[in-house]
């Protein structure tokens, strides 16, 4: 099932500069998708027009079924489409974590009992428990991230936005949230989209979404995105540093595979080590 | 300019129940020419410690000096004339240490891009002429890699996130500062993005700057970078050294909280079965140095 749906989705703020030209995409259900491409190229646009905080000029968007262009269903789609922005300081609505994760519920009439259960489930989801009690403010980066995960959990949305959640955050702190949103992923089915600079983090997805100049002009897994050096070098995109290496190995005659990690670029080169018996 | 400092201290939230130390005694030698790279995972006192170098934050305790100026602290009284003196030696160190901070276009203001690079060097040196001054600001708009005519009256809101954090950077080295200070430079630029800027560094320490000192997240970069690497952990500076010197042991860059590059971690895992590739780190000497090994080794075959 799709849970996305878009078509020929055109979007400005002004008149003489078109941000999206007409977009299309469909994402499927439970899918971890990333959406790539150059700054201003219109990526943070499309997250903000899937949740409906942006409506388009033409084309068509249906979220789950609802159309995302209707006034009246904007309530209905926000529930459903939870996003986590750049920077965690923009995010915190309470002083306190415990408070800020239930901004959301509260906000939406949820019973008291079943506020506490949300809490509980989202706490743990995001490994934020031990600090619940904790000033939002005296938290990392890291850690804030993932308490703006679990406030958006609160909320059970179906589909997670992360719209360069990490690139504020050290590696350690990226990581953290990219675990947690990984676990929801698999063990809660939800769908994930991220929108990111960091091609690392782009390696484990299902399928890449490129965009530039305002449409999408590819999607694939990340191997066929990252094997496309004309794609890579039209839209400004770069592969990850593993693959790098074997390009620069295949450029000195190293037969070697392109690998999107370094665990498999480690193995494929034990394995051109190793001497034939 | 060289910097010295050692055992600088610095404590926030100092004489209240939160007091933390975000500096414990750091002690550290950056010489002029270095292409200096700085990690530590967050709240190691990097940011810190690199607003000491041109006195933003003043230091607490401990020696600093930055060239010919000693921002170490005195308990000695100073008359009149001693503090005007020091203030106007301050703003010569400013003119002299450049400081980029993270995501500096967020400090953009002016309604053209001429006015804002030309704000630091029209208060830097007031006593230029505005024929002066247009020459600076072009020439550092130019250096950036911007075109002077076609940027110098759009307003910075109008340009790209690449664009404008070059307009930020030119604003920052129109002053012509000896050594410049990079806090982060590439979150949140495009691969193409990162890669200019990391090329423009390059150049202007090429012809321009003399030191460049550079904090950044990402160890890949680091390695390709960077000459030299402090590593930063719970307010010290625990280890200096070339990147290949530091990054050869995991073990120690792992206990920082932090990751080594993929070469690095490539390098090791061979040893560790025997194969020794000896390379600085960067990508494209560990490919000829693999190379290098097969060849050889297919020689010893023959």
């Amino acid at each position: 099932m799709n849970v996305i749906e878009i078509k020929d989705l055109q979007f400005s703020y002004d008149e003489h500069q078109p941000v999206l030209k007409g977009l299309s995409l469909t994402v499927k259900e439970g899918e971890f998708l990333a959406v790539i491409g150059r700054n201003a190229s219109g990526k943070s646009t499309l997250a903000r027009l899937i949740n409906g905080l942006i409506s388009p000029l033409s084309g068509e968007i249906t979220v789950l079924n609802i159309d995302a262009r209707k006034k009246e269903n904007l309530y209905e789609i926000r529930k459903n489409v939870g996003i986590v922005f750049q920077n965690p300081d923009n995010q915190m609505v309470a002083s306190i974590v415990e408070d800020d994760v239930v901004f959301g519920p509260e906000n939406l009439g949820i019973p008291r009992e079943e506020i506490g259960e949300r809490l509980e489930f989202s706490l743990k989801e995001t490994g934020t428990a031990e600090f619940r009690e904790s000033m939002a403010s005296k938290l990392s980066g890291g850690q804030k991230q993932r308490v703006a995960i679990a406030g958006i959990l609160a909320i059970k949305p179906k589909i997670l936005i992360l719209d360069e959640s990490t690139s504020m955050l050290d590696p350690r702190g990226r990581e953290e949230v990219m675990s947690v949103v990984k676990k929801l992923n698999r063990k809660e089915k939800m769908t994930v989209i991220t929108i990111t600079h960091y091609m690392d983090e782009v390696v484990d997805c299902d399928r890449v979404a490129v965009l530039n100049d305002g449409v999408i002009v590819k999607t694939g897994t990340p191997k066929e995105i990252f094997s496309d050096e004309k794609l890579l070098e039209a839209t400004g995109m770069e592969p990850p540093v593993s693959m790098k290496i074997s390009l620069a190995l295949n450029k000195l005659g190293v037969n070697t595979p392109l690998t999107l990690d370094k665990q498999t670029l480690l193995n494929e080169l034990l394995k051109l080590t190793k001497k034939p018996e | 300019m060289d910097i010295f400092c050692k055992d600088l201290y610095y404590q926030y939230n100092k004489n209240t129940e939160f007091v933390s130390y975000a500096l414990n005694g750091v002690s550290l030698t950056i010489k002029e020419g270095e292409f200096f790279g700085i990690i530590g995972h967050t709240g190691s006192g990097k940011s810190t410690f690199i607003q000491h170098l041109n006195g933003l934050i003043p230091v607490e305790q401990g020696i600093l000096t930055v060239g010919d100026y000693d921002l170490s602290k005195t308990d000695v009284k100073k008359s009149k004339k001693e503090k005007k003196q020091l203030k106007d030696n301050l703003k010569n160190l400013r003119r002299s240490v450049g400081m980029v901070f993270q995501y500096p276009e967020y400090q953009l203001f002016a309604e053209t891009v001429f006015d804002d690079v030309s704000f630091g060097i029209k208060n830097f040196m007031p006593n230029l002429s505005p024929e002066e001054v247009r020459i600076l600001t072009k020439n550092a708009i130019e250096t950036v890699g911007l075109d002077y005519e076609k940027i110098k009256d759009k307003s910075p809101f109008e340009l790209s996130g690449g664009q404008k954090r070059r307009v930020a950077i030119a604003g920052v080295i129109a002053s012509r500062p000896s050594i410049l200070i990079l806090d982060e430079p590439c979150a949140g630029l495009d691969p193409t993005g990162k890669t200019a800027l990391w090329n423009l560094l390059h150049s202007l320490h090429e012809r321009v700057i003399k030191t460049i000192i550079v904090v950044s997240h990402d160890m890949n970069d680091v390695a390709s970078n960077c000459t030299s690497v402090a590593v930063f952990n719970r307010g010290k500076v625990i280890k200096t050294g070339t990147p290949k010197e530091l990054f050869s042991d995991s073990a120690f860059i792992s206990d920082c909280g932090l990751e080594v590059p993929v070469t690095a971690y490539l390098t090791e895992n061979l040893k560790n079965v025997g194969i020794k590739i000896d390379s600085d780190y960067t990508i494209n000497r560990f490919a000829e140095s693999f190379a290098n090994y097969l060849k050889n080794t297919e020689k010893a075959d023959l």
